[in-house]
């Protein structure tokens, strides 16, 4: 099964623990890409030239699921959390563990994009969110 | 693992005491770069905007908050507690309201910023490390001495001025890093501060200390008195006409046919005398003959033989008479006002009495002539009076000077001889308004103001406005002589001068102050060698790059101490070159590592992981931002050394539990059953335990050999007189018997030794047993 | 930066016994009123050109050597060379020897050793110091010491006791028999010596004449009346240091 997890623990009293496993996506692409776009040239002799950042590409999770109204309002909170922390300037990651295709990718993200709830049914609710690899 | 650098940074901001954190829109401040910079200001800007219901802001008389009004900014460490920001404590320098966007920008600076503008250096000359000339104390001098010394001054975030070494702790060793910049991971943002720019090889520095003790200039020099005296001596012509008797020459003769030829003019011999035609003017006219036996008056006569006349052959001619003269002027000034400033000046001169009124003395001596003079002494030994040395002009001027030592009026007043106004119905004899009068001799050392000169500097409506007001005595302007009441210049004439300009030019010159003159110093110069082989030579031009520099103010300290800071500012000019050039513009979060303690020249570690090269780097010239959103800083760091070590980067994220991989929407509570594996404890900084610095030395070593000769010579005025030649004395020898014993008999005593002690010969007995008797008549003829 | 650097004894060593030992030079007065000596400004043979002429109240060069334990001990920085002393007499005549520096140059023609004497004088047994000689060549101011030994015959050695400038090798030095009378009155003939060795200057290491160095006297000098002007030179080497 084709699954993202993501955790959370929040630094602020009472510390709580936030834990999704993700299963279902709202297409069929997959959801984790990557940062930016390669910078490649040719020299004057017609050597081929890449640049780009002297790093390695970074993960960027696109992320349309749904949820039942309990678990999407516990996301929220869990999303509420972690900004709570990060705007009192703690350096606030969630973990997350990527199982949807290749290896198992296992890193740290933060929000890149807060979810926008949609809802579908009085159960369920569409929840879109982009998170980013730090 | 990872690191997130964090800027979001909650902030605090008061104003005069009172929270103006609600209405806080941004933050941006700059300190100046250390680069042969001593001083350095803190100065930028604070926006604030307009909040519903918050203070007002709205300023339109940009008088809001008054200058030197404390501005603080406070931040929050996430877990609550509060820093100050690096540059939290600085002072309002004036407000500006924009009311287009409802925002108030806040112009900030630290004290020393507002020093700058002030140019109030009363704070920090008594923190200077290298003193200076009294001339010399301005804020430009002082940030000179600074950095002369290869020191910084800064505010730090309390308000207090603090100076340190800017590398490390006495000016010459390697900072210790005290954080780690860590490009991808830490680091926002790294540039290089310079483009490709030349390096030089080599820095010519040069200094320049005291020549002796320090000279002048080093104190002030208020209460200072100036003399300058100057003695001219010169031959001057006397006034009067004086008279000469001379032989008179023959130079026509009768030839045989009593025509009159030209001769060769010859004096006639003998000399008989007989007078001339007597003159017949009277001004300037030679005395009349000597009446001779029987004649009266004046008139010659015929009759009287020619053998009874003084000088026949003799003539009375006019001849100038030169006289030696000296003259002395002496000017005194007086440095009794603020700032040593000139507060009197005297001209004085001092000459012989006959300059200040030829007339007089020409009269005088004619006079005198008139009564004595005979034909054959024309003069009538008549004396050349006027030739001793008088006063004969003195001028004062006394400056008055205002509240701030500027210049508010002078005055000027001169004092002349009454003889130089005399007039000669002052002392010809005659009808004088109906008196007679007989020649009436003027006293030449009476002195009287014959001028005096009032000048007032003033403002007003922008205009300067110059006063001149002068008063003339009578005597001098109308010639009136000195019998006409008071000729002092304040009952003369008053003429008044009034200069009006708006130009910024001033009227008049500052009056001169001794203070202006600064330490007589002499100069020196050394080499510091940046980096060696950076060119190749041809072309020639290539190299060697040589840059001046020099120590800015003279190092008037003792010969140690001198030494020690050129020492000092070698190793800083060539860190600031060498860290210029490698130097990096390195942005970074304001991590608590970097804020808590900084200082401006905190040295750090800055570690590019792609290259792996480690270099440590000292914060110089940061810019300071801080928004609603985040709170950064950029440093231009200057390059200090090459490292080695790597560089521990602990993440620093917080919450980041592992998932368990089959929740759905589960949240527990801490520490609750199943829940994921948490993130671990805080692993602190990013941190470089075992990388160390080192230095590359380059060092110029004059090997400086000296070769000395000298001549001695031990005579006086090197004459020595010959020596006496080698004596070669005759030695004889010749061979002499003799006997050394006692003559004693048997039982007698003996003599002690000097001391009382037995002498050892005589086997511890002072009485002879047993002797060897020699004859006592050994020696008789018998 | 620059920083202060010592140079070894043993270098110093080296550069004085190199340059001076075995080498002879000569004293020169000269008579340059009002004139300062600037090295490199001052010309060197205008300088020299100054020179007293030689005969003028009987001035003469005066030559000394170093030998090689003239060499002193490294101190206080240096090696010195040891004192050499230069006497100029004058020679009681009515000419003054007026003087205003005195120079030193390297010389040349200086006699190292002397051949056998090819006419001999008979002379009481005894040492005669500083006799005169005189030469058909161009050197001045030899003087040699004779020593007259026992034995049959009588040995006559003679020592150097000035050597002299000018002279070259093949020169013959002649004694008067009218000078040895001054020193032994019943010397019955002269002594003629020939010249076997002079000094000059190693190629490349100093010009015969060469200027080494001048000291100009506090005031002129005016020497007469058969007075003496004694000059004593000292010759240092130092490695100096210096930090500017």
């Amino acid at each position: 099964m084709l699954t993202v997890s993501i955790s959370y623990t929040s630094q602020i009293t009472p510390e709580n623990v936030y834990d999704f496993t993700i299963d279902n996506f709202g297409d069929n692409a997959m959801p984790r890409s990557y940062v930016g776009e390669g910078d490649f040239t040719f020299s004057a002799n017609g050597t081929s030239i890449i640049s780009g950042p002297a790093y390695r590409r970074k993960y960027q999770w696109v992320i349309s699921t749904m949820m039942i109204k309990a678990d999407a309002v516990i996301f929220d909170k869990m999303f509420r959390d972690w900004d709570e922390d990060r705007s009192a300037g703690y350096a606030a990651a969630c973990g997350i563990i990527d199982q949807t295709w290749g290896d198992p990718v296992s890193t740290n993200v933060i929000f890149l994009t807060p979810p926008v709830y949609t809802r579908l049914s009085p159960v369920d609710v569409s929840v879109n969110f982009g998170l980013q690899e730090v | 693992m990872g690191f997130l650098a964090q800027s979001t940074r909650p902030a605090v901001l008061t104003i005069g005491g009172q929270d103006f954190t609600s209405s806080f829109v941004s933050f941006n401040v700059s300190d100046t770069s250390a680069f042969k910079n001593g001083l350095l200001p803190t100065s930028g800007n604070l926006v604030l905007g307009q909040s519903p219901g918050q203070l007002e802001i709205s300023s339109y008389s940009r008088d809001l908050f008054k200058r030197g009004t404390v501005v603080t900014l406070d931040m929050k460490n996430p877990d609550g507690t509060i820093y100050r920001h690096p540059r939290g404590y600085l002072y309002v320098i004036s407000v500006a309201y924009s009311p287009e966007n409802e925002q108030l920008d806040i112009a900030l600076g630290c004290r020393i910023a507002l020093a700058y503008l002030t140019e109030d250096v009363s704070e920090i000359l008594p923190l200077v490390p290298i003193s200076l000339d009294v001339a010399r104390q301005t804020i430009q001098n002082c940030s000179a001495s600074f950095s002369s010394n290869s020191q910084i001054l800064y505010q730090d975030n309390q308000g207090n001025l603090v100076s340190r070494y800017l590398f490390g702790s006495n000016g010459l060793s390697l900072p210790s890093s005290e954080w780690v910049s860590i490009l991808g991971e830490t680091a926002l943002s790294a540039t290089p501060l310079q483009g490709a720019s030349a390096l030089p090889d080599v820095i010519k520095l040069s200094y320049s200390f005291p020549n002796g003790d320090g000279g002048l200039g080093g104190v002030d020099q208020t209460g200072r008195i100036d003399e300058n005296r100057t003695l001219s001596r010169y031959f001057l012509t006397y006034p009067a006409s004086t008279w000469v008797r001379k032989q008179k020459e023959i130079c026509t003769d009768t030839d045989s046919s009593g025509k009159q030829v030209d001769i060769a003019c010859v004096e006639p011999l003998p000399p008989i005398p007989r007078p001339i035609d007597k003159p017949s003017s009277t001004c300037g006219t030679p005395p009349p003959r000597p009446n001779r036996d029987g004649e009266t008056g004046n008139s010659p006569s015929d009759t009287v033989p020619d053998i009874l006349a003084c000088n026949e052959n003799w003539e009375t001619k006019p001849s100038p008479q030169f006289m030696p003269a000296n003259k002395l002027a002496i000017e005194r000034t007086e440095y009794k006002g603020p700032s040593a400033q000139v507060s009197t000046t005297e001209v004085t001169t001092f000459g012989p009495a006959v300059e200040v009124n030829s007339q007089y003395y020409a009269d005088v001596y004619a006079f005198c002539v008139s009564a004595y003079g005979i034909y054959c002494a024309p003069n009538g030994g008549c004396s050349f009076s006027g030739m001793e040395s008088i006063e004969q002009v003195r001028s004062t001027t006394t400056y008055t000077y205002g509240s701030s030592n500027e210049l508010v009026s002078t005055l000027q007043e001169t004092f002349i001889t009454e003889l130089a106004v005399a007039q000669p119905f002052d002392w010809r004899s005659g009808l004088i308004s109906g008196q007679p009068q007989d020649f009436r001799y003027l006293k030449a050392d009476t002195m009287f103001r014959s001028q005096v000169v009032e000048t007032t500097y003033k403002q007003s409506e922008n205009t300067n406005l110059q006063t001149t007001t002068t008063w003339t005595s009578v005597a001098t302007v109308n010639q009136t002589g000195i019998d006409t009441g008071n000729i002092d210049a304040m009952r003369g004439i008053k003429t008044v001068t009034e200069r009006r300009s708006s130009t910024n030019i001033p009227l008049d010159l500052r009056p001169d102050t001794p203070n202006s003159p600064v330490t007589q110093t002499q100069e020196k110069s050394t080499e510091v060698v940046l980096f060696p082989s950076s060119y190749i030579s041809p072309p020639t031009e290539a190299g060697p790059y040589v840059v001046d520099e020099s120590i800015p103010v003279p190092l008037r300290v003792t010969f140690d101490a001198r030494a020690g800071i050129v020492s000092r500012y070698e190793a800083y000019i060539k860190r600031l070159y060498q860290g210029d050039i490698r130097g990096m513009q390195i942005s970074e979060s304001m991590r608590p590592e970097i804020v808590s303690n900084w200082k401006p020249n905190t040295a750090f570690y800055f570690y590019d992981t792609a290259n792996d090269a480690l270099m440590l780097m000292q914060m110089d010239a940061s810019t300071w931002g801080v928004t609603q959103d985040e709170a950064l800083f950029t440093t231009s760091a200057i390059w200090i050394a090459d490292s080695v070590g790597t560089p521990t980067v602990p993440s620093n994220l917080v919450g980041n539990s592992t998932p368990s991989e089959d929740g759905i929407g589960r949240l527990y509570g801490k520490n609750g059953a199943g829940e994921p594996v948490g993130p671990g404890p805080d692993p602190g900084p990013p941190e470089c335990p075992d990388c160390s610095s080192g230095e590359s030395y380059y060092e110029i070593v004059n090997v400086d050999m000296t070769l000395s000769t000298s001549a001695e010579n031990y005579c006086n005025a090197y004459i020595c007189f010959p020596q006496p030649e080698d004596q070669y004395p005759n030695i004889e020898f010749g061979f002499t018997f003799y006997v050394v014993g006692f003559i004693v008999g048997d039982g007698d005593v003996l003599e002690t030794d000097r001391y009382g002690g037995l002498p050892v010969d005589y086997n511890g007995s002072l009485i002879v047993e047993n002797a060897t008797v020699v004859n006592p008549d050994l020696f008789s003829s018998d | 930066m620059t920083i202060a650097s010592k140079v070894s004894a043993t270098e110093l060593n080296a550069l004085v016994g190199n340059r001076y030992v075995d080498q002879y030079f000569e004293a020169r007065l000269l008579n340059a009123p009002g004139v300062t000596y600037e090295p490199g400004v001052t010309g060197d043979s205008i300088m020299l050109d100054t020179e007293v002429a030689i005969g003028t109240g009987g001035y003469q060069r005066q030559t000394f050597g170093f030998t090689p334990s003239d060499l002193g001990i490294y101190a206080d920085g240096g090696v010195p060379l040891a004192q050499k002393a230069t006497v100029f007499a004058h020679d009681g005549g009515e000419t003054p020897l007026d003087f205003t520096h005195v120079a030193i140059c390297w010389s040349s023609g200086n006699v190292v050793t002397l051949g056998t004497p090819s006419a001999t004088a008979s002379m009481a047994l005894g040492t005669y110091k500083s006799i005169p000689t005189s030469t058909a060549g161009s050197g001045t101011g030899l003087t040699l010491d004779l020593e007259v030994t026992d034995g049959s015959p009588l040995t006559y050695t003679f020592t150097i006791a000035s050597p002299g400038t000018g002279y070259s090798v093949g020169d013959d030095l002649v004694i008067d028999n009218s000078t040895l009378i001054m020193y032994d009155p019943s010397a019955n003939n002269g002594f003629i010596i020939p010249i076997d060795s002079v000094y000059t200057p190693a190629a490349g290491a100093a010009a015969p004449g060469q200027l080494f160095t001048v000291a100009k006297t506090a005031s002129a000098v005016s020497l007469n009346s058969g007075n003496e002007a004694v000059f004593y030179w000292n010759l240092k080497q130092f490695g100096f240091y210096t930090t500017a």
